[in-house]
């Protein structure tokens, strides 16, 4: 392939190096961190459930030993007959046990809370590229090749991003240099006289705006 | 441009681990997560379960007291009354040689009562054994020594001797001896299960929490990487496209597996990989028709530079066109 002709006018092409060094200046705002529903909020539940059921039940099994241990302090309390400090000290394991349940499920609300935010901001690094990437499918969509601009400093996928990069800037600079030939073609039809007029003078003028068009969209 | 079906690529085990990095680290996290809560929380179930069992064990009353019947040297035996001091009896028997004897010990059962083991036990009380086995094998009890029995019956004692009955020695007894030998041996028996009661229910618990705590953290393991898998699948999926699109080959892209996760972002690489074979077949559209017009108008001898980038210009459309083949 002849891209490196020396002849004819030189377009611009991809400034790879500049767009894989200055990354715009996007900064993470927090009622952007669901950027991919499904997928955050999907493996955020499922912690947030485990952990829920996981408290849940060892609960449960501690509560059920301390209810057993109050449940035989009472028992003996029965037999000793002490009516009136029995019911004393059922108030007091009774407000020890509530206590405990309590201070349980405050542990576990502010565990699921802090989890909650925990694995929003941890999916989001996962969901922020994926997000930039579909963004960049849409304009490719269009028929749109600008520039690529590096991820954020925290983000996953790194190595993927990394192949959507060299897959853009191929393809990218591919056209360029397609466009680049098309553009010595038509320079060259200048240089040599050749007429605007009839047939060939509309496929020149119709190729002269694809290949502006063209060069517009790689920029 | 219609999308087709799967290829049909299956979930292989070997290939669960696609993106190490990501599905790692999500993994990781949620195995971590519950390790850490389970330890944190095990381990204050079993020290509840240690207070519930130290509870219950101080909780425990004590058996009934009852009289105690200790053999002294020379024939006589003490009966230790609880709180009171003890009544020496007296052997009727006068025989020097049987006097000098050390009692021996075997315990007989009277009227269903419980047996009365007694011993050379000047130090030790004369508490029944709880379990109620006869001490066959006691040298005490051997069948060449002489030996004596204390038969116990409602409201008195007899000592007598194996080998005749002439000693024989008959004191008076509480009327409720059996009844509080027999109460207090069932206390303890009573006791005994409810301490092997609560070590089976603090090891029941010790198993439930270990046992749990591994199936759990090993089910965490293998659904965190499943889970990963259905994104980092069609990632991977999309990679290879991806290098395929840098060679400049636009093939037919398939749809996903089902269960695959990133749908939406799949869509999206479809609409781009549309976008860049439109971008092709308009490029072959143009150059075709430009290149059938400059042969027609032999344009090439114009000049060499448009020679030259006719020529090249037919290497392009010939790439472009294998590439959406």
């Amino acid at each position: 392939m002849s891209s490196q002709h020396s002849s004819g006018p030189t377009l611009p092409t991809a400034t790879v190096a500049r767009s894989g060094t200055h990354g715009r200046p996007y900064k993470r705002r927090f009622r952007n961190y669901l950027l991919n529903k499904s997928l955050q909020l999907r493996y955020i539940g499922v912690v947030t459930v485990i952990s829920a059921v996981l408290l849940g039940t060892l609960g449960t099994m501690i509560w059920q030993q301390k209810n057993l241990a109050s449940s035989q302090i009472l028992a003996s309390m029965d037999k000793l007959e002490l009516g009136e400090v029995r019911a004393q000290i059922d108030d007091d394991l009774t407000r020890r046990d509530t206590n405990w349940i309590l201070r349980l499920v405050g542990v576990a609300v502010g565990l699921v809370f802090v989890l909650f935010f925990w694995l929003l901001v941890m999916t989001h690094k996962v969901a922020g590229p994926l997000h930039k990437v579909s963004r960049y499918f849409d304009r490719m969509a269009q028929g749109r090749l600008g520039e690529t601009y590096p991820l954020r400093r925290g983000d996953m996928l790194r190595d993927f991003y990394a192949k959507f990069k060299a897959m853009h800037d191929a393809v990218r600079i591919r056209h360029q240099e397609e466009n680049q030939v098309i553009a010595r073609f038509l320079t060259a039809c200048e240089a040599a006289g050749v007429k605007r007029q009839g047939e060939l003078g509309a496929r020149l003028d119709e190729l002269e705006k694809h290949c502006e068009e063209r060069k517009q969209a790689l920029s | 441009m219609s999308a087709p079906k799967n290829k049909g690529y299956r979930r292989s085990w070997k290939n669960l681990l696609l993106n190490k990095r990501y599905q790692l680290s999500f993994t990781l996290f949620m195995v971590g997560l519950g390790a850490v809560l389970m330890v944190l929380l095990g381990y204050c179930v079993v020290r509840e379960a240690q207070e519930a069992s130290a509870v219950r064990e101080n909780l425990i009353l004590p058996c009934p007291e009852v009289p105690e019947v200790v053999p002294l040297k020379g024939g006589r035996i003490l009966l230790n009354a609880p709180g009171q001091p003890g009544t020496e009896i007296e052997r009727a028997d006068t025989s020097s040689d049987r006097s000098a004897r050390d009692p021996a010990v075997v315990g007989e059962q009277v009227t269903g009562g419980p047996t009365l083991p007694l011993g050379d036990r000047s130090a030790a009380p004369a508490l029944p054994d709880p379990t109620g086995s006869r001490r066959a094998d006691d040298p005490q009890s051997a069948p060449d020594r002489p030996s004596q029995h204390i038969v116990v019956e409602v409201g008195s004692m007899k000592l007598h001797d194996d080998m005749s009955d002439q000693a024989e020695m008959v004191a008076t007894l509480p009327p409720d001896l059996v009844d509080a030998i027999a109460e207090r041996t069932l206390c303890h028996v009573e006791q005994m299960g409810q301490m092997a009661e609560l070590e089976a229910g603090y090891q029941r618990i010790l198993i439930v929490l270990i046992t749990s705590g591994v199936l759990l953290l090993f089910g965490l393991l293998f659904y965190g990487i499943k889970m990963t898998h259905r994104v980092a699948g069609p990632l991977y999926k999309v990679t290879l496209y991806f290098d395929k699109m840098k060679r400049g080959v636009y093939s037919e892209v398939y749809n996903l597996r089902r269960g695959d996760q990133l749908v939406e972002f799949y869509d999206h690489f479809k609409s781009a990989h549309g976008g860049l074979v439109s971008m092709q077949r308009e490029d072959i559209e143009h150059l075709r028709q430009i290149l059938d017009l400059a042969e027609k108008e032999d344009l090439a001898s114009r000049s060499p530079e448009i020679a030259a980038a006719l020529q090249e210009m037919r290497t392009i459309l010939a790439r472009k066109e294998k590439s959406v083949e």
